[in-house]
């Protein structure tokens, strides 16, 4: 049945919060089933809660759920939870609209229609789960396995795993991970050897430097660096954290900054590398540290004698403030104030994100910035910076491959064959690269869970194009999102308020962690749990599939996987105010934080209180974990040439062998200089002037995936610091308006040489000269009734550049012009 | 005005009042925390942990709590507590810090926690317990690392127990059967004094063999729930307790229980063998423990620390008088004209009551004390229960008073 938000709570007594958020205007249409209303009638209001993880982005925050009589109402943060500490963004308490949402899948579809024309009939689970083995099987029988791809969205969850040993048992390697918040590690692999993600311990630092990251917004986990933020600012007088905010953009982050550094987007290599300079001259770097753990810091000789080039020299003799200053547009002045600030403070961190990785020259940049912690020694044993373990989770028993999958394993996956991208593995935008040309075999069967690439990529369209050539694709979609319409069979999942699973660390969360995920209610519909759907697949393909994934459902597994945690004993459940010092008080002495002394009681606390972490400093051994040849941290990297080396098949490379591949790598430098950190200018297309502006994307907490687009209160509201509520628009300074005789308000159109956009223009000061920014979450052209047809999606009319050496696209790389449209027309 | 109406009457009758109640009062008992590490997030949540430490880990403004002189019963802590109030509140404002007011339930939740720290013990020492394997002749018996006699159970299978507390519930569970052993083998009975129990647990854990990855910590005791093993494993047969049950053994009461919930289980277990004559002549079954009961009952027989003894009404008037209360509140603590009528106090209904609103109230005091020039009085514990027992008769003696 569908009714009004209000009418709904109103049946359940509870019409307070009904008008309230009436009053923003989020009366929206709740699909809710007839039993649920039958349960209504004769209830007794009982209020309770339940404990469980959000499901709409990766940040893995902690919820509570309130119920009234077993039916969930509301969603607020778990306060117990280690990362979220109680608080939760839009996202997560829209999520009850994301369980009554009208567009929901209900049953299993079958495409009735051409491809992506959304025309489908509904089929039992029976049917359908048939036709998927029946598909699998005819793979496996033709020794073909490998021809299964799966494509999926975040992995830091225990039901990610499950997919990943499916793919391992069945037999082929193209799982490939749609995560836009997982950050790359290509950079520390180049310095350090090894490609494990970072992770930041912010208490005791005097100085944050960050670069382009939009932390408050975009996260990860928006809600725990609001709280680190707000943290930053009230430590007391003289204790509080000095936060510089490198972006051409003033964010929510910038604004909650101590200081805003307005860089020229692409820049942002030279600013750090400026800094870089500032410090070494005036020797405020750990001189203890970067002779004893770095090597390529000063000149140095090779093997052969030949005199190289040091990270000294070069920032010495190319990025002195001024010269850094006409590449950024940051003053020379700032430049040295925030270098000799840096370089003062005892301990000081530097962090980069957003348009310091999304650009064509994202490696060299986040080089670059990297590079300032180095000077600073945190990766040495300060602790600020440090990779936490998982959770000791049971592992699971070994994988079973039979000759099949042994077959299927040993072919190389779908980026293997890609030779213009240094490191491929990540690099997911280049799928249609090679599908399209069937390069190296043509993809049979294709697998979809939270992956959408037909809206979130910069390259949706050759994704969609790709998609019309495959035979097969099952989604386990819950919604029919812009991939999804294109699948043979749908297999809806639940929503996550429906079911279990295992959430885990958090990026970039010093501690190990995970959050518990369980249902809260009853499937409303005739859904099933994505990994149950798996396991069932297993079960039936029979074999060593079935017996590598011997579990007869999801929970089983979870909880095979979480008696590790329970018989190592480590770490703690969530609990009230539990700091570090207390925690190792009580484990020195052999206590345990709660009662329990079975697994049983162990699950039960922890689904109680929402989840386990180890608050224990882990402090990371770099010198073990650093791989690189000097088995020190590199400034010159070794690993790069090491890179070179691997490609082209050989023990030795000339200098033409070195530039050939550099510039199939579209790198510009040559000789030392492409080993070492620096600053090279973004590609921009079309630098005749027709389009004088560059076109960036920023993302907003009211919608970070764009995945939250169907839920009304949500597009309610998407711009609320702007007041653009179901839509989109644009951000111009005021100058930049000015010249293009654009105005407030104005309806304008957003032309690149791709496409164009029509969009209201917002004239807001804090947008750089010159550039121009459009949010990213709306234009949907599927996904539901609320999302389809709202707003426009940004990077429909993005060129597809790239960084070629991480494989990321490049978000800064397109040039537009701005129009002023006719309202009515445009209308 | 009538006679009646004087104050002279009001002291006459005051005198006969005390006279009338000038006999120990019974204080009232804290109600057992069920979970006394809940204290812990009162610590924190009001702040404390800014300034104090817990054994050296936390603020160093403030004097470490984890020390003795915080040990002591409830109206003892609050008397500490009290004492240090003025220094307490020059620190604060000095860090611009607020200063915590407590509810009833975070005060006695606050004060239960620091009671209940001996009780959690210290960590074992692995060096001291190599040594007392030997010393306590724990291998002629049993194995450990492959070392050592085969009569007894290896001592490789308690490694995956990290709380020491599963060693001394294995020693007092297996106590008869390990004591004819030792006779039959000629040998000493162990006595265990002090932490030896953790430290050989510690060594136990590290020269085990094998690489268990299980591990297995114990929940503190929950002394409501001790109070019912009390019960529950027939030790009022023995031990007399609030008018219950047989004195045949010691007044638990008397007990001096400021030790850790192992060295509590030691003493047990070096009383074992003349319990176990005592309870074999009254034909009493050798009661076993599990592990949480084991650890619940100590907590419980550790709490009865934590309550005050009565308190002496005339001492308290006393007190009240010396210590300068009068000043503020008046001789007969009628009021006065800075301080309230103590008569009317509502921290008369409990010892819990009373420290709270003088917690609540010490900035107050603190100012008043400072304009008139007086010194900020400090309580003994027992003082304070002398103080409380004098608030109690003064509110009796109110409520008898004819209008």
């Amino acid at each position: 049945m569908e009714i009004s938000r209000r009418e709904f709570l109103k049946y359940l007594g509870i019409t307070t919060a009904g008008v309230s958020l009436t009053g923003l205007g989020c009366d929206s249409m709740w699909s809710v089933p007839d039993e649920v209303f039958e349960k209504i009638g004769g209830a007794p209001r009982i209020e309770t809660w339940e404990t469980s993880v959000c499901g709409l982005c990766s940040g893995g925050c902690g919820i509570k759920v309130r119920l009234i009589d077993d039916i969930p109402v509301r969603i607020l943060g778990n306060p117990l939870h280690a990362v979220n500490r109680g608080g939760v963004c839009p996202m997560a308490e829209a999520g009850i609209e994301a369980l009554y949402n009208p567009d929901r899948i209900r049953q299993p579809l079958q495409r009735i229609g051409e491809r992506g024309e959304d025309k489908w009939q509904e089929i039992s689970w029976d049917e359908a789960m048939q036709t998927v083995v029946s598909r699998l099987q005819g793979l496996r029988e033709k020794n073909a396995a490998h021809k299964l791809a799966f494509f999926t969205g975040q992995d830091n969850n225990l039901s990610s795993r499950l997919n990943e040993r499916f793919m391992q048992a069945f037999g082929s390697p193209n799982l490939f991970v749609f995560d836009q918040s997982k950050p790359s590690t290509v950079a520390t692999y180049l310095t350090q050897g090894h490609k494990s993600a970072l992770a930041y311990n912010f208490k005791d630092i005097e100085m944050l430097i960050n670069f382009g990251a939009d932390f408050l917004d975009e996260g990860p986990s928006p809600i725990r660096f609001n709280q680190l933020y707000s943290e930053f600012r009230n430590r007391g007088e003289g204790r509080n954290v000095k936060v510089v905010h490198v972006d051409s953009r003033l964010s929510r982050t910038a604004s909650n900054s101590n200081q805003w550094l307005p860089a020229k987007p692409g820049t942002m290599a030279a600013l750090a590398l400026g800094i870089a300079n500032v410090v070494i001259k005036d020797g405020n770097y750990d001189k203890r540290y970067i002779k004893t753990h770095s090597f390529g810091f000063d000149d140095w000789r090779d093997p052969s004698g030949n005199s190289r080039i040091g990270f000294k020299a070069l920032v010495e003799d190319n990025y002195y403030p001024e010269k850094v200053a006409k590449i950024t547009g940051v003053p020379a002045r700032r430049i040295v104030e925030v270098a000799r600030e840096f370089g003062a403070a005892k301990s000081a961190l530097v962090l980069a994100g957003g348009q310091a990785i999304n650009s064509s020259n994202g490696v060299y940049t986040l080089w670059a910035i990297e590079c300032l912690n180095a000077l600073k020694g945190n990766y040495a044993d300060n602790g600020v910076i440090s990779v936490p373990k998982a959770p000791p989770f049971r592992e699971p028993p070994k994988i079973n491959v039979d000759r099949v999958a042994a077959n299927g394993l040993k072919r190389p996956d779908l980026l293997q064959s890609i030779s213009d991208i240094c490191f491929a593995d990540d690099a997911v935008a280049f799928l249609p690269k090679t599908m399209l040309e069937n390069q190296p075999y043509q993809i049979q069967v294709l697998f979809l869970a939270n992956a959408n690439p037909v809206f979130n990529a910069v390259n949706q369209s050759d994704f969609a194009a790709v998609l019309e050539e495959i035979p097969f694709i099952v989604s386990f979609s819950s919604s029919l999102d812009e991939t999804s319409v294109y699948a043979d069979l749908v297999l809806p999942d639940h929503v996550y308020l429906e079911k279990h699973d295992v959430a885990y660390s958090v990026p970039m969360v010093d501690f190990s962690h995970f959050g518990m995920q369980q249902p809260v209610v009853a499937p409303l519909y005739n859904t099933r749990h994505t990994g149950d759907v798996i396991l069932q697949i297993a079960q039936s393909l029979g074999g060593t599939v079935a017996s590598s994934l011997p579990w007869a459902d999801t929970k089983t597994y979870l909880d095979d996987h979480l008696r590790g945690v329970y018989e190592t004993g480590a770490g703690t459940i969530f609990s009230e105010r539990m700091d570090e010092d207390w925690l190792k008080f009580l484990k020195e002495r052999g206590w345990q934080v709660f009662e329990y002394s079975t697994f049983d009681e162990f699950r039960q606390v922890l689904l109680d209180k929402g989840g386990w972490w180890n608050p224990f400093p882990d402090p990371t051994d770099f010198r073990r974990l650093v791989k690189t040849p000097s088995k020190k941290y590199e400034f010159y990297s070794q690993v790069f040439e090491e890179e070179i080396k691997r490609h082209l098949q050989t023990t030795k490379v000339s200098k033409d062998e070195e530039n050939a591949v550099l510039q199939k790598w579209k790198v510009e430098a040559r000789g030392d200089l492409a080993f070492l950190p620096h600053y090279e200018a973004q590609k921009l297309r079309d630098n005749e002037g027709r389009f004088p502006l560059q076109l960036l994307p920023f993302k907003l907490i009211t919608n970070i995936t764009g995945e939250g687009s169907n839920l009304p209160m949500l597009q309610e509201l998407f711009g609320l610091l702007t007041r653009n509520y179901w839509q989109s628009w644009v951000e111009i300074n005021p100058e930049t308006a000015h010249d293009h005789k654009i105005s407030e308000g104005d309806m304008v159109r957003i032309i690149s040489p791709k496409g164009s956009l029509e969009v209201v223009a917002r004239l807001i000061p804090g947008i750089m000269p010159g550039v121009v920014y459009v949010p990213f979450g709306l234009g949907h052209k599927a996904n539901g009734r609320y999302a389809k047809g709202i707003g426009v999606n940004p990077y429909e009319i993005f060129l597809e550049e790239f960084d070629h050496l991480s494989g990321m696209s490049s978000l800064t790389s397109t040039k537009v012009i701005v129009e002023k449209g006719n309202r009515k027309e445009m209308a | 005005m009538t006679f009646f109406q004087t104050s002279k009457f009001r002291l006459a009758w005051l005198v006969l009042a005390f006279s009338l109640f000038a006999i120990p009062c019974l204080a009232q008992e804290i109600t057992l925390p069920e979970n006394p590490l809940r204290g812990r997030f009162v610590f924190e949540q009001k702040g404390c942990a800014s300034c104090h430490s817990i054994q050296g880990a936390g603020g160093d403004v403030g004097p470490d709590l984890g020390q003795n002189k915080f040990y002591g019963s409830f109206l003892q802590l609050a008397g500490t507590m009290l004492n240090h109030a003025p220094e307490m509140l020059r620190r604060m404002q000095e860090l611009d810090l607020a200063y915590p007011e407590f509810s009833r339930s975070e005060l006695v939740e606050l004060f239960a926690y620091l009671y209940y720290l001996r009780y959690l013990g210290e960590p074992g020492d692995l060096y001291r317990g190599k040594i007392l394997v030997r010393e306590k002749g724990c291998l002629a018996c049993h194995a450990v690392g492959g070392k050592g006699g085969n009569s007894g159970p290896a001592f490789d299978k308690l490694a995956k127990y990290i709380s020491p507390l599963y060693m001394a519930q294995a020693l007092w569970n297996h106590g008869p059967e390990m004591e004819r052993q030792i006779v039959k083998m000629g040998l000493k009975r162990p006595r265990f004094e002090k932490g030896q129990i953790v430290d050989l647990s510690a060594y136990i854990r590290e020269a085990s063999k094998g690489t268990q990855r299980e591990r297995v910590y114990m929940s503190p005791g929950n002394p409501t729930r001790g109070k019912g093993v009390f019960k529950e494993k027939g030790c009022l047969a023995c031990h007399a307790l609030n008018g219950e049950g047989e004195d045949i053994g010691p007044d638990l009461r008397q007990s001096d229980w400021d030790h850790s919930v192992t060295e509590i289980a030691g003493v047990m277990w070096n009383h074992g063998s003349e319990m176990a004559v005592l309870m074999d002549e009254r034909d009493i079954d050798w009661p076993k423990f599990t592990g949480k009961e084991m650890a619940d009952l100590i907590a419980y027989l550790y709490f009865l620390g934590f309550h005050d003894e009565p308190g002496d009404s005339e001492k308290g008037q006393m007190v009240f008088s010396k210590k300068g209360c009068v000043n503020c509140h008046g001789q007969d603590a009628r009021g006065g004209e800075y301080a309230p009528d103590l008569s009317e106090s509502k921290g008369a209904a409990s010892p819990l009551d009373m420290a709270q609103i003088m917690w609540n109230h010490a900035p107050v005091m603190e100012e008043r004390i400072t304009e008139k020039v007086m010194r900020w009085p400090t309580f003994t514990g027992e003082e304070m229960r002398d103080i409380y027992a004098f608030l109690r008769v003064l509110s009796k003696s109110d409520n008898a008073e004819p209008k």
